[in-house]
C-alpha cells in the first residue's frame, strides 16, 4: 500500500483491563490462556499486540467472538479507549500523542462511529440528534438544518426530523445513527457491531444502504461485526480476532477459502463457499497453452464459483479462466471446483479448537 | 426523609414520579393541546377577574373564609384528654397495645444488657463479617467503642432497642401494606396521600395526643416513630414490586403458579432491593426522631441532646448527636450488607479467602460467646467501664467559640465581612422584602397564580389540586405564617440548588470529590437538627436567615447526590457518542449530560423542597416564625389546634411543590 | 445448586430468622409484662420525677433523688419529659411528681381540680419572676433603661437587619405565654418582637450579644440558672393589677404576675409510698439554693448526684425538715399563667 493511501495506521497495539495494567504489557504473563491470567492477575488482555493498516476507501471488517476486544479496538482508534502500548495514526495525525485539543479536532472532523445500541440522544429531536456533531463545531443553527434536511433524505426520514428517538423503530433509530456520523462528512467512518441489533431484514437493507453510500462517498470504513454475512458483504478485508490478538487477516476469499486454523474456520463453516470463492481461487495452471483450446468455455476470475458450476458441469472438459486483458491464466474443471466448494474444514478440527467463551457483558456492568 | 451513603442513592426512588405513559405526539393532539390549554387559561382568568371584583386588593387571607378549625381540632384533644381513663376503646384496646410496645423495648433492653457490651459489639461486628463486610465489622467496633467512651452505652442501648421495635413494626406492617398496594389502584391511591401526610406531617404536631392515646416512655415514642418513618417501606416495595419485568411475571405465570406463589417465588425476590433499601430508610427517618421521642419520655439518645441545649452546650449535644449518625450508620451498613449476603449470587469466582465460611461461622460464633462470658464476668454486665471515657464537650465548645469569634464579626473575611453581615444582607435585601410581597399578594391572586402555574407546567387536574391546596393553607387560617415560611423555603431552596447541583457535578467530574463528600453528607443528613439550633444562631442570629440556614444545611445532601447519581447513570454509550463527536467538558455537561440526567435532577429539586419543609420546625426553633414556630407553640403551649393547623399547612405546601415539581416530566418524554 | 434457588433458599432462611426474632421480641416483651407485673407488688415502687428542659428542674430532681435513695430508700428515676406531657403522665401514674410546675392554668384546672388524679404538692419556694431583661452592662451605659420609659425613648438601640426600622425585643422559649407583644404595642414602643423559638436559641443569641458587649432586650425570668453566669438587670413595666390580668391578652399593659412555683403529684402516691408523698409535700427550697446546685453541674461539670450530695452534705437541717416537716403552702396557679 502507498503511504499517502494509507488512512488508519495501528501498530503493536496492546490494551490491558484490570489492576496491573500496562505493566503486563509483553510479559510472559500476558501469554496466559485468558482463564488462568485473569485467576492470577485479575487483567484481561483486550488487546494483544494488534497492528493493521486500512487504505483510503477501503472497507475493514474485524470480527470475532463475543469478548474478543472489537470494540476495545475501535474505540481506541479514537481514544475513547486508550490502549497501553503501540502507535496509531489517523488521516495522518497521531492520534496517541495528541493533546486535548488536537484530539477534540481530531474527532470533530476526521471520524465519526456508529453505535451499536444507536446511543442516540434520547431528549433531542431527530434533528438535533443528526445535527449534534455540527452542533458541536459551532456550525450556525440555519446552515446545520440544511445539512440535516439533505442527510434524512439520503436516509429515508425526511417525515421524522421532530421525532423523539423513542418514537422511532430500531431500524429507524440506527438510520438517524449513520445520518448523525455521516453529518460531519468525517473520513473514517467507524461501525461497532452496528446492525447486530436488528432484525435480518431491516438488517440487510440497511447494509445495502452502507454499501449504496459508499459507491458514492468512499469513506475509509472500519466495521465490526460478528456476522460473517455481513463481513463477507461489506469487508475488502477482514480481520478475524481472538482472545484480542489479529488470528487471520485477508480478503473475504482468503479467509473462507484458507482460513488459518480452527478458530477462523469454525467462523466460515457454514458459509457456502460457492458464493465466496471466485474463479481465480479455485483454477490450476492451464493444460493447454491457448485459449482457442477452450471455445466457449471461459469465465473471468472474479466470477464466483456458483457461477462457474454450470458451465464446468456442461462439459467433461476443462474451462479457462481469462482475465480483462484477454489473458488466459488458469483453467478450471469438475474436480478442482467441487474441491474448492467442499474444501471445509472437518468438524473434529472445528471441535479440537476451542472456541472462547463468550464474556461477560462487561459493558452492562460499567454501566451500573 | 434521611438518606445514607450508598444504600441512598436510590431511595430517591421513593417518591420517584410515575413515568407518563408512552404517548407518541403527534401533530393533530399537539393541536388540541395548544386548543384546550388557552381555553383553560382563559376560565382561569375569568375566574381571577371575578375574584378580583369579589375579594378586592386586600392583603392576607378573607377572616370570613376561615372557619375555627383550630378550636375544632382543640375540641377533639380535649374530648381525648377526657375520656381518656374511661373510654373503653382506649383502656381496652390502645393501652394494651401501648402496654405491649413498651414492654417489648423492655425486653429488648435487657436482652442488649445480659449480652453485655462486649457481646453486643461481637454480635453486630460479628454480622457483618458473617455478611462479607470486614470493614463494617471494624466500623462497628469503633463507632460502638465510642458510644461506651462518651459515656452514652446505656442510653445508645435504648435508643438502639427502641429505634429496633420501630424498625421492625414498620416493616411487619409496611411490607404487606406495599404488596396490597401494588396489587390493587386503589388501596394504591388511597395510601399515597396518608403516606404524603405522615412523611409530612411534623411529630411536634401531634406528640400530645400520641402521649393521651398512649402513654409516655416506649409506647408513644414507637408509635411517633413509625407513622414518621413507616412511609418509604411501604413505596419501596410497592415500586420493586411493580418493577419487576412484565415478562418476568408471565414467565412465573406460564407455570402455573398462584397469586401467591407468583409474589413469594418471583415477585418478593426480585423486588428485595428495593424493599432492603426502604428498610434503610425507614433506619435513617426513625434515628432522626430520637431527639423528639425523647421529649415524651423514651430516654435514650435525645436526652443528652436536650440537656446540653438547655445549658447551651454545643459539645455536649454534638457528641450526643455524633453517636446517633454512628448509630444509624451500624444499622444502615449492617441491613445492607446482611441483605446483600442474602440476594448474592453464591458461585461467583472462587476467590481464595483466608478462612472457610463454615469455619469463620465458628469462629465468629465463639468469639460471640467468649465475648458475652468475659463481659458478665469481668466487664460489670450492661454497663460500659466508667473509667474510660473521652471528655470531646469542652474541645468543641472552645473550636466553636474561636470559629464565631473569627467568622462572626464585620471585618473578620475579605468581601462578606464576616457571618453577621452576611446574615444581615440576607435577611434586609431579599428575606424581607421577598416575605413582604408573598404577605402583600391578594389572596385570590396567590390561588389562581399558583393554579396557572400549576397548569402551565403540570397540566389541568394538577392545577386544581394546588389550587386547593393554596385555598387550604387560608381556610386553615395560616395564610400570613406560610408566606413567611415560603419565604424561606424558597430562598432555601435555591441556596441549596446553586450550591448542590454544581457539588454535584463536580463529584461526577472528580471521583475524589465524591469520595470526600460523601461522609460529610452522611453526617449533615442523620445528624439530628436539635444539634446545630445553637450554632446556627451563633452564626447568623436569631431570625429567619438562621431558619434559612439550617434548612440549607440540612437539605444540600439530596441536591448533591442526586444530581451525581443522575450524571453516573446516563448510559456509557451515550456518553461515548458525544465524546466521539469530539465535544469539551462543557459542551458534554450542557447538550448531553444535564438533559439526560433531568428527570433525576427534577427529582433531586423535588426532594431538596420536601426536605427544607420538614426543617421548617427547625426553623421555628431558632427564630424564623412562620408555621415552623405556631407547631412548635403548639407542643409548648398545649395549643394542640394551632399545632396541628400549622402542621397541616405544612404538609399543604408540600404536597402542592410535590405535585408542581413531579408534574413537569409528563410534557415531553425523555 | 443453580444461583435463583440458592438465592430464593437464602431468602427464605432470612424470612424464617426474621420471623424467630419477631416471635422471640414477642415472647420476651411478654415475660417483660409478667415481670414488670411483680415489681409493682413489691413493697418499694419506683419513684419517678420529670426532669423538665431546664436546669432548675435537673437540680430539684437530683437533690430529691439522693434524699429519697439514702433516706426513705426508694429507687428513683429520672425522666426527661416535656411540659405538657408530664401532666397526662402524672396523671395515669406514669410519673410520680413533678417538683417543678410554672403555671399550666388549664392543666391544673383538668387533672388537679377537674378529675382528682393529680394533686398540688404545695409551693417548691423560688417564686417565678417574668419581665424585661437587659445585659447589666447596658444599664450602666445607659442609666435610663431600668424603666420602660427609657426603652421606649432608646428604641433604636436595639434595631435588627430581622426587625429593622423597629427595635427587636427577644422572646425565648415559645412554651411560656408571653404578653411582649401586646405590651410592646399598648405602651407605643416602637419595637417588634422576634420569637427565638426556643430557650437555646434565645440563649446563644444573648451569649453573643453579652460577648461583644452589644445593646439586647429580651424576655427573661428567674431563677434560671444563667443569672448565675451573666449579670443581668430587670426592665421595671408598668405594676401588675389584677384587673390588667383580665384584659384581653393583646391588650395587656403591665407587668407578668409572679409565678409562684409549685410541685404536683400522681394522686395515689400518698398510699402507694407514704414517706415519698409526705417528703415530696414538704420539699422547699430557695432560688439560690437551686442555682448553687445548678451551676455546679452545668458549670463545675459535677456528676447530679456528686451534686446533690454535696448540697445535701451542706445542708443537713434543711433535708431533715424536708423528711419530718409540715407540707408547705398550696397556691392554685392563676388564670393566664
Ligand atoms: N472497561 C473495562 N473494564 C474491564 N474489562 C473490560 C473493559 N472493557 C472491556 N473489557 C474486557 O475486554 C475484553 C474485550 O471486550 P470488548 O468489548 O472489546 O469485546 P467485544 O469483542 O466487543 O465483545 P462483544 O461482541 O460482546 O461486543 C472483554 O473480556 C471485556 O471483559
Ligand atoms: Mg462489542
Amino acid at each position: 500500500m502507498e503511504k499517502s493511501q494509507v488512512q488508519i495506521s495501528c501498530k503493536n497495539l496492546w490494551k490491558v483491563f484490570g489492576p496491573k495494567g500496562a505493566s503486563l504489557v509483553g510479559s510472559p504473563d500476558a501469554s496466559l490462556p485468558p482463564a488462568d491470567l485473569q485467576e492470577k492477575t485479575g487483567c484481561v488482555v483486550a488487546i494483544r499486540d494488534v497492528s493493521f493498516e486500512v487504505a483510503r476507501g477501503e472497507v475493514f471488517v474485524v470480527m470475532g467472538l463475543s469478548g474478543s476486544g472489537k470494540s476495545t479496538l475501535i474505540r481506541s482508534l479514537t481514544r475513547l479507549v486508550d490502549v497501553d502500548a503501540g502507535e496509531i495514526e489517523l488521516c495522518q495525525r497521531d492520534v496517541r500523542k495528541a493533546d486535548k485539543n488536537q484530539l477534540r479536532d481530531i474527532r470533530r472532523h476526521n471520524v465519526s462511529m456508529v453505535f451499536q445500541q444507536f446511543a442516540l440522544f434520547p431528549h433531542r429531536r431527530v434533528v438535533d440528534n443528526v445535527a449534534f456533531g455540527l452542533e458541536i463545531q459551532g456550525v450556525k443553527k440555519a446552515d446545520r438544518y440544511r445539512k440535516v434536511d439533505e442527510l434524512l433524505q439520503i436516509v429515508g426520514l425526511s417525515g421524522f426530523a421532530n421525532s423523539f428517538p423513542s418514537e422511532l423503530s430500531g431500524g429507524m433509530q440506527q438510520r438517524v445513527g449513520l445520518a448523525r456520523a455521516l453529518a460531519v462528512d468525517p473520513e473514517v467512518l467507524l461501525f461497532d457491531e452496528a446492525f447486530s441489533a436488528l432484525d435480518p431484514l431491516i438488517r440487510r437493507e440497511m447494509q445495502d444502504q452502507v454499501i449504496h453510500l459508499q459507491e458514492q462517498l468512499h469513506k475509509t470504513v472500519v466495521f465490526v461485526s460478528h456476522d460473517l454475512d455481513e463481513a463477507l458483504k461489506l469487508g475488502d478485508r477482514i480481520a478475524i480476532m481472538r482472545n484480542g490478538a489479529f488470528v487471520q487477516v485477508g480478503t473475504p476469499e482468503e479467509v473462507v477459502g484458507a482460513p488459518k486454523d480452527g478458530y477462523v474456520a469454525a467462523f466460515t463453516r457454514d458459509v457456502s463457499r460457492s458464493k465466496v470463492l471466485t474463479a481465480r481461487w479455485a483454477m490450476q495452471t492451464p493444460k493447454y497453452g491457448n485459449l482457442s483450446s477452450y471455445e466457449d468455455r471461459i469465465v473471468s476470475p472474479t466470477t464466483l464459483l456458483q457461477g462457474v458450476l454450470p458451465v464446468v458441469l456442461a462439459s467433461e472438459l476443462p474451462v479457462g479462466v481469462v482475465d480483462t486483458n484477454g489473458r488466459l491464466i488458469g483453467e478450471l474443471d469438475r474436480r478442482s471446483v467441487l474441491a474448492a466448494i467442499n474444501d471445509g474444514p472437518s468438524d473434529a478440527e472445528v471441535n479440537e479448537n476451542h472456541l472462547v467463551p463468550a464474556a461477560a457483558n462487561w459493558r452492562e456492568e460499567v454501566a451500573k | 426523609m434521611t438518606v445514607l451513603a450508598e444504600p441512598n442513592e436510590q431511595v430517591e426512588l421513593a417518591t420517584m414520579p410515575d413515568l407518563p405513559p408512552d404517548r407518541r405526539t403527534t401533530k393533530t393532539t399537539v393541536s388540541k393541546l395548544a386548543q384546550t390549554r388557552w381555553s383553560g387559561l382563559f376560565i382561569f382568568f375569568l375566574a381571577i377577574v371575578i375574584s378580583a371584583i369579589y375579594g378586592g386588593f386586600h392583603s392576607g387571607f378573607p377572616t370570613s373564609l376561615v372557619p375555627n378549625i383550630a378550636t375544632w381540632f382543640n375540641s377533639i384533644a380535649n374530648w381525648i384528654t377526657v375520656h381518656q381513663s374511661t373510654a373503653p376503646f382506649f383502656v381496652h384496646f390502645l393501652t394494651p397495645i401501648g402496654n405491649w410496645l413498651g414492654n417489648s423495648v423492655n425486653a429488648l433492653t435487657d436482652v442488649l444488657n445480659w449480652l453485655s457490651w462486649p457481646g453486643v459489639i461481637a454480635v453486630f461486628a460479628g454480622t457483618a463479617v458473617l455478611s462479607g463486610k470486614w470493614r463494617v465489622g471494624i466500623f462497628v467496633v469503633i463507632a460502638m467503642i465510642y458510644f461506651g467512651l462518651i459515656g452514652l452505652w446505656a442510653a445508645s442501648m435504648s435508643t438502639l432497642a427502641l429505634m429496633s421495635v420501630a424498625v421492625l413494626i414498620s416493616v411487619v406492617l409496611g411490607v404487606p401494606l406495599g404488596i396490597a398496594a401494588a396489587a390493587s389502584r386503589v388501596v394504591e391511591e388511597a395510601i399515597r396521600p396518608v403516606l404524603d401526610l405522615m412523611q409530612m406531617l411534623p411529630a411536634f404536631a401531634y406528640l400530645v395526643p400520641i402521649v393521651l392515646l398512649f402513654g409516655i416512655g416506649n409506647a408513644g415514642g414507637i408509635i411517633a416513630t413509625v407513622i414518621y418513618a413507616i412511609a418509604p417501606v411501604i413505596r419501596l416495595t410497592m415500586l420493586g414490586i411493580h418493577s419487576v419485568p412484565y415478562e418476568t411475571v408471565e414467565a412465573g405465570k406460564s407455570f402455573g403458579s398462584n397469586r401467591w406463589q407468583l409474589l413469594r417465588k418471583v415477585q418478593l425476590p426480585m423486588a428485595l432491593k428495593p424493599i432492603v433499601l426502604g428498610i434503610n430508610q425507614v433506619i435513617m427517618m426513625a434515628l432522626s426522631v430520637v431527639v423528639i421521642a425523647s421529649m415524651i419520655g423514651t430516654g435514650g439518645l435525645g436526652d443528652p441532646i436536650l440537656q446540653a441545649l438547655s445549658i447551651v452546650d454545643v459539645g455536649d449535644a454534638l457528641v450526643a448527636g455524633v453517636a446517633i449518625v454512628f448509630l444509624a450508620m451500624i444499622l444502615d451498613r449492617i441491613v445492607s450488607a446482611v441483605a446483600e449476603n442474602v440476594g448474592r449470587n453464591v458461585s461467583s469466582k472462587g476467590q481464595r479467602q483466608l478462612i472457610s465460611p463454615r469455619n469463620l461461622r465458628i469462629l465468629v460464633g465463639a468469639f460471640v460467646i467468649v465475648a458475652i462470658a468475659l463481659g458478665n464476668l469481668v466487664g460489670g454486665g450492661g454497663s460500659f467501664p466508667p473509667g474510660l471515657s473521652l471528655s470531646l464537650s469542652s474541645p468543641v465548645n472552645s473550636f466553636l467559640s474561636f470559629l464565631q469569634s473569627h467568622l462572626y464579626h464585620f471585618s473578620s473575611m475579605p468581601i462578606i465581612g464576616g457571618t453577621s453581615n452576611l446574615s444581615s444582607f440576607t435577611t434586609l435585601e431579599i428575606l424581607n422584602p421577598l416575605t413582604r410581597i408573598l404577605g402583600d399578594i391578594p389572596w385570590w391572586l396567590a390561588i389562581f397564580g399558583t393554579g396557572v402555574i400549576g397548569y402551565l407546567i403540570a397540566g389541568w387536574r394538577r392545577a386544581v389540586l394546588v389550587c386547593i391546596g393554596v385555598t387550604a393553607i387560608g381556610v386553615l387560617g395560616m395564610w400570613t405564617d406560610a408566606s413567611v415560611t415560603l419565604a424561606q423555603v424558597l430562598i432555601a431552596l435555591v441556596m441549596c440548588l446553586a450550591i448542590g447541583i454544581p457539588l454535584g457535578i463536580c463529584a461526577y467530574w472528580w471521583p475524589t470529590l465524591e469520595k470526600v463528600l460523601r461522609p460529610i453528607l452522611d453526617v449533615l443528613q442523620t445528624m439530628p437538627a436539635f444539634v446545630y439550633l445553637i450554632p446556627v444562631v451563633l452564626f447568623f442570629s436569631v431570625g429567619n436567615m438562621a431558619g434559612v440556614t439550617a434548612s440549607f444545611v440540612y437539605a444540600l445532601a439530596p441536591a448533591v447526590r442526586l444530581t451525581n447519581l443522575g450524571l453516573r447513570q446516563i448510559k456509557v454509550d451515550m456518553i461515548e457518542a458525544g465524546n466521539s463527536f469530539g465535544a469539551t467538558r462543557l459542551q458534554m455537561l450542557r447538550k448531553v449530560e444535564l438533559p439526560a440526567a433531568r428527570s433525576t435532577i427534577i427529582l433531586a429539586i423535588n426532594q431538596t423542597i420536601m426536605l427544607v419543609l420538614a426543617e421548617v420546625i427547625v426553623a421555628g426553633l431558632v427564630g424564623a416564625g412562620g408555621l415552623g414556630y405556631d407547631v412548635v407553640v403548639g407542643l409548648g403551649r398545649d395549643e394542640f389546634g394551632l399545632g396541628l393547623s400549622a402542621g397541616l399547612a405544612i404538609v399543604v405546601l408540600g404536597i402542592v411543590f410535590d405535585r408542581l415539581t413531579q408534574g413537569r416530566p409528563a410534557g415531553r418524554r425523555g | 445448586m443453580s444461583i435463583k434457588s440458592s438465592r430464593a433458599l437464602r431468602l427464605k432462611r432470612l424470612v424464617r430468622w426474621g420471623g424467630a426474632i419477631a416471635a422471640g421480641t414477642v415472647l420476651l416483651s411478654a415475660c417483660g409484662s409478667s415481670s414488670s407485673s411483680t415489681a409493682t407488688t413489691a413493697p418499694k415502687p419506683t419513684i419517678t420525677l420529670v426532669t423538665n428542659s431546664w436546669e432548675g428542674s435537673l437540680a430539684n430532681n437530683v437533690v430529691a433523688q439522693y434524699v429519697i435513695e439514702k433516706d426513705l430508700h426508694y429507687p428513683v428515676k429520672l425522666l426527661d419529659l416535656a411540659e405538657i406531657p408530664a401532666w397526662p403522665a402524672t396523671a395515669s401514674g406514669s410519673v410520680s411528681a413533678v417538683l417543678e410546675v410554672w403555671g399550666h392554668y388549664n392543666h391544673y384546672q383538668t387533672y388537679v381540680v377537674g378529675n382528682h388524679e393529680v394533686i398540688n404538692a404545695g409551693l417548691e419556694g423560688p417564686t417565678g419572676n417574668i419581665g424585661w431583661y437587659i445585659p447589666t452592662y447596658l444599664l450602666k451605659s445607659h442609666p435610663e433603661l431600668a424603666t420602660w420609659q427609657g426603652v421606649k425613648a432608646d428604641w433604636q438601640l436595639f434595631v435588627t437587619p430581622q426587625t429593622a426600622p423597629q427595635g427587636e425585643f427577644l422572646d425565648g422559649a415559645p412554651s411560656y405565654v408571653t404578653n411582649d407583644a401586646a405590651l410592646v404595642k399598648t405602651l407605643g414602643i416602637n419595637m417588634k418582637v422576634v420569637y427565638a423559638g426556643s430557650e437555646a436559641a434565645q440563649l446563644s443569641q444573648i451569649e453573643t450579644a453579652y460577648k461583644a458587649k452589644k445593646p439586647i432586650i429580651f424576655y427573661w425570668y428567674t431563677p434560671q440558672y444563667f443569672n448565675h453566669v451573666y449579670s443581668f438587670s430587670q426592665v421595671t413595666l408598668p405594676p401588675f393589677t389584677q384587673a390588667c390580668a383580665k384584659l384581653p391578652a393583646a391588650d395587656i399593659n403591665c407587668a407578668y404576675p409572679p409565678y409562684y412555683l409549685y410541685k404536683i403529684m400522681n394522686s395515689k402516691l400518698p398510699t402507694t409510698a407514704p414517706s415519698v408523698a409526705k417528703f415530696i409535700q414538704a420539699f422547699n427550697w430557695t432560688a439560690a439554693d437551686q442555682n448553687s446546685v445548678s451551676y455546679d453541674m452545668a458549670v463545675n461539670k459535677l456528676s447530679g448526684p456528686a451534686a446533690a450530695a454535696k448540697f445535701v452534705n451542706s445542708h443537713q437541717s434543711l433535708v431533715q425538715s424536708w423528711i419530718n416537716g409540715a407540707p408547705t403552702a398550696k397556691k392554685a396557679p392563676v388564670l393566664g399563667t
